[in-house]
């Protein structure tokens, strides 16, 4: 044993290590074995689509009800500060804006008023046509009138008269949203607690309120997903994972003999690792775009029923692509971290199975 | 003196069954000269497959060493043996074990890939390889438009793929027909001869035996005899007589 020992060092000189390859490599390989297996991969993708899908309605909803019942009180809150600017004007006084800083500020507002009371008046002259001479006398005063409010010097009549229009229309939407809000809330939680009287619907029921506005971000929008919703959400992404693993274990065990032989031709284990993950991650990014779509198009079109015009008022675009980044990372993640253990698995495999017969 | 390109200095291996000890392998001793064709023959359970995989250095040994180019197989790391596997050994297998997702051509070239080889020079080389085995006109097949002969003939190619020194086929012939086995026979010691390639082949196919410089017969985990060709021509014969 020991003459032989020096002339096996000098031979291991001659071996070399094998080096890594490229991830486009990988890429390509894993890219085709998703061809290949199309219709096999498309099932296994499905429950990743599933899962994002009820994940995104549930948070799209999340966002519009959030939008719909924060919305209308932010809107009137805004109405009003504009309004007591408007009326200190109006009273005069010390520290009191001016006429033209006023106007000045809420262009946009008495641009608004001016184009309704315009409008106005254009629809009585057009009536004036087809008056009989008494109702075009009436007709011509009220015109008249119209034409004085629309004044020079009236302009922060106007502009309050128009502003409190405004928060009268926004507290009626406000008040029809919160009805129907509080009816679907009631109805969740119908289904959520069977036995649970429903909140009488003419009382305010603080309870069932919304939580105060607070600073945005993803605690108030988790706040305003119901425990029913979250626990649904977690349940159907659990189902994903362990369906994504149970798939990978499968495809695994079946690509034995393909494992076995890219080993016998010199493939490391990492690459094994690479090739299974990237496939994985190909078929969880494209299966959470579609979900993430399905998921937004088929809450929207609910809320939509649900709350009609109001549905879009409100909403962020914000607050859905926030929603959307969101659903897209969880899909990805949970599509990488379930292929972690069969890429494990794949990887440990020996050259040896190669040579297995059986199917 | 001729360079051995396999040699096993009292290998043992115990597979461990439960509670139970299998001895597959009992103390082998065994020199392959480079560019010999060997078959490696005996009933199942004898441990057969065992050696083969020890000299492909696909397993290692409980005891004993197993040296392949001189090298101790059980000394090499991950890395080195993936190294070993890729340009060193080609491996051919009774189900042929093409890659299902991608192309003859494809298939031949993923050992060069693997070997660091750019994708034009693989290309070029693969199909040369492609043409040697007699699938010129077929290199963007994928493997189920192929027959079982064509697919084996494409691992032959693929198993040329990075000028290994040795080649480990097992069972080569077991899936095909009478004819395309003697085919497949005749293009292994054609790639022997004009490459001088040493083929060490597992089987239980009576036609390698004509093929082969020297026969291994394995019984209970030892070498029982090493038969040279020219002592063989007669027992041919007499096998034949007897099926």
């Amino acid at each position: 044993m020991n003459e032989t020992q020096p002339l096996a060092r000098n031979a291991q000189a001659r071996i070399g290590k094998q080096m890594m390859l490229p991830w486009s490599k990988a890429f390509e390989i894993a890219l085709k074995s998703i061809k290949v297996r199309f219709w096999r991969s498309m099932i296994t993708m499905s429950s990743i689509v599933l899962a994002i899908a009820f994940l995104m309605s549930i948070w799209t909803s999340t966002a519009i009800t959030m939008s719909l019942s924060l919305g209308p009180q932010r809107e009137i809150d805004a109405i009003k500060a504009r309004l007591a600017v408007v009326r200190e004007a109006i009273k005069g006084g010390a520290g009191a804006p001016t006429r033209a800083e006023v106007e000045e500020r809420y262009a946009a507002d008495l641009a608004d008023a001016r184009a309704l009371k315009q409008a106005a008046i254009r629809e009585k002259q057009s009536a004036l046509d087809s008056a009989t001479t008494d109702e075009a006398k009436k007709l011509k005063d009220e015109i008249e009138a119209l034409q004085a409010e629309l004044g020079e010097a009236k302009t922060l009549e106007l502009l309050r008269d128009h502003l409190a229009a405004c928060r009268s229309a926004v507290e009626t939407t406000k008040g029809r949203l919160d009805t129907i809000l509080q009816q679907e809330r009631a109805g969740g939680e119908t289904q959520a607690k069977e036995d649970a009287p429903p909140p009488p619907k003419d009382s305010p029921a603080p309870s069932t309120a919304p939580p105060a506005p607070r600073a945005g971000g993803i605690g108030a929008f988790l706040d305003f997903m119901s425990p029913t919703d979250k626990w649904l959400a977690v349940l159907a992404l659990l189902v994903c994972f362990v369906g994504i693993v149970n798939a990978m274990f499968m495809t695994v065990q079946e690509r034995f003999r393909e494992i076995g032989t890219m080993k016998c031709l010199g493939a490391l284990d990492a690459f094994i690792v690479k090739i299974f993950l990237i496939e994985s991650a190909m078929l969880g990014f494209i299966g959470t775009l579609a979900g993430i779509v399905i998921g937004f198009l088929l809450s929207t079109v609910r809320q939509w029923i649900v709350y009609g015009g109001a549905t879009w008022t409100y909403l962020s675009l914000a607050s859905i692509l926030f929603a959307a980044l969101m659903a897209a990372l969880v899909g990805l993640v949970l599509s990488i971290v379930a292929a972690i253990f069969p890429a494990q698995k794949a990887a440990r495999m020996q050259p040896v199975a190669a040579m297995r017969i059986e199917e | 003196m001729q360079q051995n390109i396999v040699r096993t200095r009292d290998v043992t291996k115990v597979y461990r069954m439960g509670k139970i000890e299998v001895h597959a392998l009992r103390g082998v001793d065994l020199e392959i000269r480079a560019g010999e064709y060997i078959s490696i023959m005996g009933p199942s359970g004898s441990g057969k497959t065992t050696l083969f995989n020890m000299v492909g250095g696909l397993d290692k040994p409980t005891t004993g060493k197993v040296y392949i180019e001189e090298v101790d197989v059980a000394q090499l790391d991950a890395y080195e043996l993936a190294w070993l596997r890729c340009r060193k050994i080609g491996y051919i297998f009774q189900t042929f074990n093409i890659i299902p997702v991608m192309t003859a051509l494809e298939n031949v070239t993923l050992p060069m890939v693997f070997a660091g080889l750019t994708t034009d020079e693989a290309r070029d080389k693969g199909v040369e390889l492609l043409g040697r085995v007699g699938l010129g006109d077929r290199l963007s097949h994928k493997p189920f438009e192929l027959s079982g002969g064509q697919q084996q003939r494409v691992a032959i190619a693929r198993a040329m793929a990075n000028d290994p020194s040795l080649i480990l086929a097992d069972e080569p012939t077991g899936n095909l027909d009478i004819k395309t086995g003697t085919e497949i026979i005749g293009l292994l010691k054609q790639l022997n001869k004009e490459n001088s390639v040493t083929i060490i082949s597992a089987t239980h196919d009576h036609k390698m035996l004509s093929a082969s410089d020297r026969i291994v017969w394995i019984r209970d985990g030892k070498v029982d005899r090493i038969e040279e060709r020219r002592d063989l021509k007669i027992e041919v014969g007499t096998i034949e007589g007897e099926t």
